[in-house]
C-alpha cells in the first residue's frame, strides 16, 4: 500500500504480460502436443512440416525437436551414423531417377568452346566416379571434398547416382508438381515459350552433351581443343555438397587442366551456400556456369526468368527421409501427426516427401 | 511520434511546450511523406527502372495475404507474423527481466559495474546473428533448440539497449533525491528500489522501447535457423521460390507495421506507468 | 547541549573545503549560517547530517556521532527534493516508513503535518502539480512528520520569489516558536538570516572557516524596516566583506 502507484503498476503489468506471454506461447511442450492433437481431430491425416537448413536438422533431430527430416546426402547418413535415426525411405523408393543436381550455363555466356571443354571435363569426371576400379580414389576425393569421415561418405555415396544427363521425363514430373503446388508464379508462356515441351527443349540443352558423348564412345581418349589462355572462366558450386563431387574430381584428375582450364589463371571457382544464391549469381552475371540443384534452377528459371540452360546432369536421387528410431515409425503411414523438417518449399526433397505422403492419403501442412 | 522521439532529457522535465497549430503542420507533412513515397515507388515501376510490382498490385497481394493467406503455406499473414511476434515478446521479456536488475545493480554498485563491464564490453560488439552456431551448441540438449536459438538471438539484440539505458537512468538519478531518502533513514534497499528504480524508470522505458525495436529487427536473422514459419523465414522462403516480389514486399511491410505498433504501444504503456512525468 | 562540532576538516580531492571548524548549537536554537558562495556551507550541513564523513574532527549530536539510520535529522533541500513519482501523501509516508512508524498512525500524522503547512487538501497531488512554494512546504512537512531532533535547511527558500519567501519565513518562525526545534539554516541572504536567526554563524572561504558568531536578540516579530534590524544587517555584511 505504501509503494507508489507507478511502481506497483509497473510490477503488476509486467507480471500480467509475462503470464500472458507464457500462456500464448504454450510454454510447456505438452500443451503444444495437445493443440496439435486437436488439429488432428479435424483432419487426422496431417503431417507437419518445418523448413530448416539441413545442418540444423541434425541438431533438431538429436534434440527430438523434430521427428524426422528429408535432406540430401551426406546429412541422412550423418544422422544415422550418430545414432539419432534411421532411413524410412531413400529417394529411389519413392521416385526413381528423380533429378537432383545439374550443370547449368548462363544464356549470356556464348563461348561454345569453353562450354564444350567444361562439359567434357564433367563427363570424364562422372565416368571416373562411376568406374568401379576407382572406388578407393573416389572415396578419398569425396572425404576431402566434404570434410566428413570416410565411413559416412562411403555410406552416403551408395545412395547417390552420378549421371551424365538428367532424365527429361522426370524433370517434367517435377515441373508438374511445382505447378500443382502453386509454386510457379509465371507460366512458361510468360517467359517466351509456346508450351511446356518447347520450354524443356530449351531448358534441358543436351546437344553439347550428346556430341561429346558420341565422340567419347568412339574414342575414350578424345579431348576437345584447349581454351585460349587469355580467358577468365567462372564456375560456381555448392560448398561441400557431395552431389557436386564431379567438379572436385575434374580438378583433381586433371581434366580441367587437359583443356587449358587452370585454376587461378583461366579458371575461377566460386562457392555458394545454396542454389538460390547460385541463381542470383547467374542473374547478376557473376558466374558463367555452375553446379546447382535442379529445383532452384527450375523455380528461378521460370519465376524470376533468369536465363540459364542445363548442359549436363550431376546426379539423380541421393536424398532420403530419416526418422527417429525410438518412435516406431516403420511405414509412411506412421508419419501421421509427426513433424518433419524439409530444406524448403519447392525443393526436390519437399516434392519427394509430398509425393510419398499423398500416395498414402496423408496431407503435409507447414507448421 | 516516430523514429526521432528518442525522449531527450529536456522533454522529461516538461520543458518543451507544444506550440498551438504546430500539430496540424506536422501531421500534414507526415501524410505528405507517405504519399510521396508511394508516388516515387509508382514512378520507379512506371518507368521500368526497377522490376517491382506497383503499390496498388502490392496492396492487393497484401490484403489477400491478410484475409486468405498464402496458398503455398496455408497460412495468413497475421498467423505468420504472430508466430514471430511470440518469439520476440518472449525474448524481450527475458531481456528485461535480466537487463533491468543487472543495470540497476551496475548503476548503483561501482565495483560490480567494473566487474560485469569487462565481460560485456567484449560481448557487445558481437552481432546477434553470429551467435546462432554457438547457440545451437548451448541449447543442443534443451528439447527445442531451434526455438531457444531464435529466442536467444533476439534476446541478445534486445539486451544491450535495455541494459545501457538502465545504467544511464541510474546514473542520472537526482543526487538530491538519494540524499533526501538517506537523511530520512531509508535503508540501502529502500533507496535502490524506491528512489533509484523509479527515478530511472523513464530511461529504462526508453531502453525497453529501443530493445523491442532491435529485437524485432533480429527476428529475420533469427528465423534463418528454420523451424516454425515466421515472417522472417516467410520472406526468405518466398525469395527462394522466386517470382514472389509482392509477397516479399508484403512481408517487409508487415514487419514495419508491427514494429511501429509495438513502439507506440510501449510509449502508451510508459504514459500510463510513469504518470508523474 | 544539542550539537557539537570539534575541529571539523574536510576536503574534496586536493581542495580544502572546511578547516578546523568548531561550533556548538544548543537545543532549540535557530541558527543561521551565512557566507559567500563556495565557503562550504552546504558541505557543513551534509557533514552534520552524516551524509559525508569529515576527514578530520568530530560531530556529536547529543553526545553521539550523527547516524543516518536513526533518522534524527530532517534535511530540507533547496528545491526538487520531493520524489516526483510519489504524491504529496506518499512522499511523507516514505519517511514514516523508513522510520518504522506505526502504520495506523500514518494517516493522522500526514493530516496533522499537512495542516500545519496549510496543504491538507493537496494530499493526492503529484509534486509537478504544485508551485515552488507549495513544494517547499511539503518538503518541510515531510521532515517534520517523523519528528527529527535537528532540522537542517540548505537554502530552502532561495528559489522562491520574494513574496512567497517572506511568507514561508514567517511561517517557519511561527512553527519554530511553537515546537522549539533546533534548526540550522544555511542561506546567502543576510536579510533572511537576520529575520530568522537567534544566532548567525558567519563563514569565510578558502578554506571554509568560521569568522564570527553573532547573537541576535531583536524582539519578534521582527520588522525588516526597523533601524535595529538594518544596523544588525549592516554589521554582519561588514564582517562578511572584511
Amino acid at each position: 500500500m505504501y509503494t507508489g502507484n507507478g511502481i506497483k503498476k509497473v510490477l503488476l503489468v509486467s507480471v500480467l504480460v509475462v503470464i500472458a506471454a507464457m500462456l500464448l506461447s504454450g510454454c510447456s511442450g505438452k500443451k503444444e502436443e495437445k493443440s496439435g492433437q486437436q488439429n488432428v481431430k479435424n483432419d487426422d491425416n496431417l503431417v507437419y512440416l518445418v523448413q530448416t537448413p539441413p545442418p540444423n536438422m541434425l541438431e533438431q533431430l538429436k534434440a527430438k525437436e523434430i521427428d524426422g527430416f528429408i535432406a540430401w546426402e551426406p546429412f541422412g547418413t550423418t544422422a544415422i551414423n550418430a545414432g539419432d535415426g534411421k532411413y524410412l525411405f531413400k529417394s529411389p523408393d519413392i521416385w526413381e531417377d528423380h533429378p537432383c543436381c545439374v550443370l547449368a550455363v548462363s544464356q549470356s555466356f556464348k563461348d561454345s568452346k569453353t562450354i564444350e571443354a567444361v562439359t567434357w571435363a564433367h563427363i570424364k569426371a562422372v565416368r571416373f566416379i562411376n568406374d568401379p576400379n576407382n572406388k578407393e580414389k573416389v572415396l578419398n576425393y569425396a572425404a576431402e571434398f566434404t570434410g566428413k569421415n570416410p565411413e559416412i561418405v562411403s555410406e552416403a555415396l551408395k545412395n547417390i547416382t552420378y549421371v551424365e544427363y538428367p532424365a527429361k521425363d522426370e524433370f517434367k514430373e517435377y515441373y508438374n508438381s511445382l505447378e500443382e503446388g502453386k509454386l510457379l508464379k509465371k507460366s512458361v508462356t510468360d517467359i517466351g515459350f509456346a508450351d511446356g515441351e518447347k520450354f524443356f527443349d530449351g531448358f534441358l540443352q543436351d546437344s553439347v552433351y550428346k556430341s561429346i558423348a558420341d565422340k567419347l564412345d568412339k574414342d575414350p581418349n578424345w579431348k576437345p581443343s584447349s581454351v585460349p589462355g587469355n580467358i577468365k572462366f567462372r564456375i560456381g558450386y555448392l560448398n561441400a555438397d557431395l552431389h557436386q563431387l564431379p567438379i572436385y574430381v575434374a580438378e583433381k584428375e586433371g581434366y580441367y587442366r587437359n583443356v587449358g582450364l587452370v585454376a587461378g589463371r583461366t579458371l575461377e571457382t566460386k562457392t555458394y551456400q545454396n542454389g538460390v544464391a547460385v541463381m542470383e549469381a547467374f542473374k547478376v552475371k557473376d558466374i558463367d556456369m555452375a553446379y546447382l540443384g535442379g529445383a532452384p534452377a527450375t523455380l528461378k528459371r521460370i519465376n524470376d526468368d533468369i536465363p540459364i540452360e542445363v548442359v549436363a546432369g550431376a546426379n539423380n536421387e541421393g536424398s532420403g527421409l530419416v526418422v527417429r528410431s525410438d518412435l516406431g515409425i516403420n511405414t509412411v503411414e506412421d508419419l501421421k501427426g509427426k513433424t518433419i523438417a524439409v530444406p524448403g518449399v519447392g525443393t526436390v526433397q519437399y516434392t519427394l516427401l509430398e509425393k510419398a505422403l499423398r500416395e498414402k492419403g496423408l496431407r503435409p501442412v507447414i507448421k | 511520434m516516430g523514429l526521432f522521439n528518442y525522449t531527450p532529457a529536456e522533454k522529461l522535465n516538461g520543458q518543451t511546450a507544444a506550440r498551438p497549430g504546430k500539430r496540424f503542420g506536422n501531421s500534414y507533412f507526415r501524410g505528405f511523406s507517405i504519399v510521396s513515397f508511394l508516388l516515387g515507388w509508382q514512378l520507379l515501376v512506371s518507368f521500368r527502372l526497377l522490376e517491382l510490382p506497383s503499390p496498388f498490385e502490392t496492396a492487393i497481394v497484401f490484403l489477400d495475404l491478410v484475409v486468405h493467406g498464402d496458398p503455398l503455406y496455408n497460412k495468413t499473414l497475421p498467423e505468420i507474423v504472430w508466430s514471430s511476434l511470440r518469439i520476440v515478446v518472449q525474448a524481450c521479456l527475458i531481456s528485461i527481466l535480466i537487463a533491468v536488475p543487472l543495470g540497476v545493480l551496475m548503476g548503483a554498485v561501482e565495483w560490480f559495474r567494473h566487474y560485469v563491464d569487462a565481460m560485456l564490453e567484449m560481448l557487445r560488439p558481437i552481432p546477434p546473428l553470429a551467435w546462432i552456431p554457438l547457440a545451437y551448441v548451448i541449447f543442443a540438449n534443451a528439447g527445442r533448440p531451434t526455438e531457444y536459438v531464435q529466442i536467444f538471438v533476439v534476446f541478445v539484440g534486445a539486451f544491450f539497449p535495455i541494459l545501457l539505458d538502465t545504467i544511464h537512468g541510474i546514473s542520472m538519478v537526482n543526487r538530491i533525491h538519494v540524499e533526501a531518502a538517506r537523511t530520512m533513514g531509508a535503508s540501502r534497499k529502500q533507496v535502490l528500489t524506491q528512489i533509484m528504480l523509479p527515478g530511472s524508470l523513464p530511461s529504462i522505458f526508453n531502453g525497453i522501447r529501443v530493445g523491442f525495436g532491435v529485437g524485432w529487427m533480429c527476428i529475420v536473422a533469427a528465423e534463418f535457423v528454420g523451424g516454425k514459419l515466421g515472417i522472417g523465414y516467410y520472406i526468405w522462403s518466398s525469395y527462394s521460390v522466386g517470382g514472389r516480389v509482392a509477397e516479399i514486399i508484403s512481408g517487409v511491410i508487415a514487419i514495419g507495421l508491427v514494429g511501429t505498433v509495438m513502439n507506440r504501444f510501449i510509449l502508451f504503456l510508459e504514459k500510463r506507468l510513469v504518470p508523474w512525468r | 547541549m544539542a550539537l557539537i562540532l570539534r575541529g571539523v576538516t574536510h576536503q574534496f580531492g586536493d581542495a580544502k573545503v572546511l578547516e578546523n571548524l568548531d561550533l556548538q548549537v544548543e537545543e532549540g536554537c535557530f541558527c543561521c549560517v551565512v557566507g559567500p558562495s563556495g565557503c562550504g556551507k552546504s558541505t557543513l550541513l551534509r557533514i552534520i547530517a552524516g551524509l559525508y564523513q569529515p576527514i578530520g574532527g568530530e560531530v556529536l549530536l547529543d553526545d553521539a556521532p550523527p547516524s543516518l539510520e536513526k533518522g534524527e535529522i530532517g534535511f530540507v533541500f533547496q528545491e526538487d527534493a520531493l520524489f516526483p513519482w510519489y504524491t504529496v501523501e506518499q512522499n511523507i509516508k516514505f519517511g514514516l516508513k523508513a522510520r518504522n512508524f506505526d502504520k495506523e498512525m500514518w494517516d493522522d500524522i500526514i493530516q496533522y503535518n499537512l495542516e500545519k503547512v496549510g496543504l491538507a487538501e493537496y494530499k493526492r497531488y503529484y509534486p509537478r502539480q504544485l508551485s515552488g512554494g507549495m513544494k517547499q512546504r511539503v518538503a518541510i512537512a515531510r521532515v517534520l512528520a517523523y519528528n527529527p531532533k535537528l532540522l537542517l535547511m540548505d537554502e530552502p527558500f532561495a528559489s522562491l520569489d520574494s513574496i512567497n519567501r517572506n511568507m514561508l519565513q514567517a511561517d517557519l518562525i511561527d512553527l519554530w516558536s511553537r515546537e522549539k526545534k533546533t534548526i540550522i539554516f544555511v542561506t546567502h541572504n543576510i536579510d533572511e538570516a537576520v529575520f530568522l536567526a537567534e544566532r548567525v554563524v558567519i563563514m569565510g572561504h578558502k578554506p571554509g572557516r568560521i569568522k564570527r558568531i553573532v547573537d541576535i536578540d531583536l524582539p519578534r516579530p521582527r520588522n525588516r524596516t526597523d533601524s535595529n534590524f538594518c544596523r544588525t544587517r549592516r554589521s554582519i555584511l561588514e564582517i562578511i566583506e572584511s
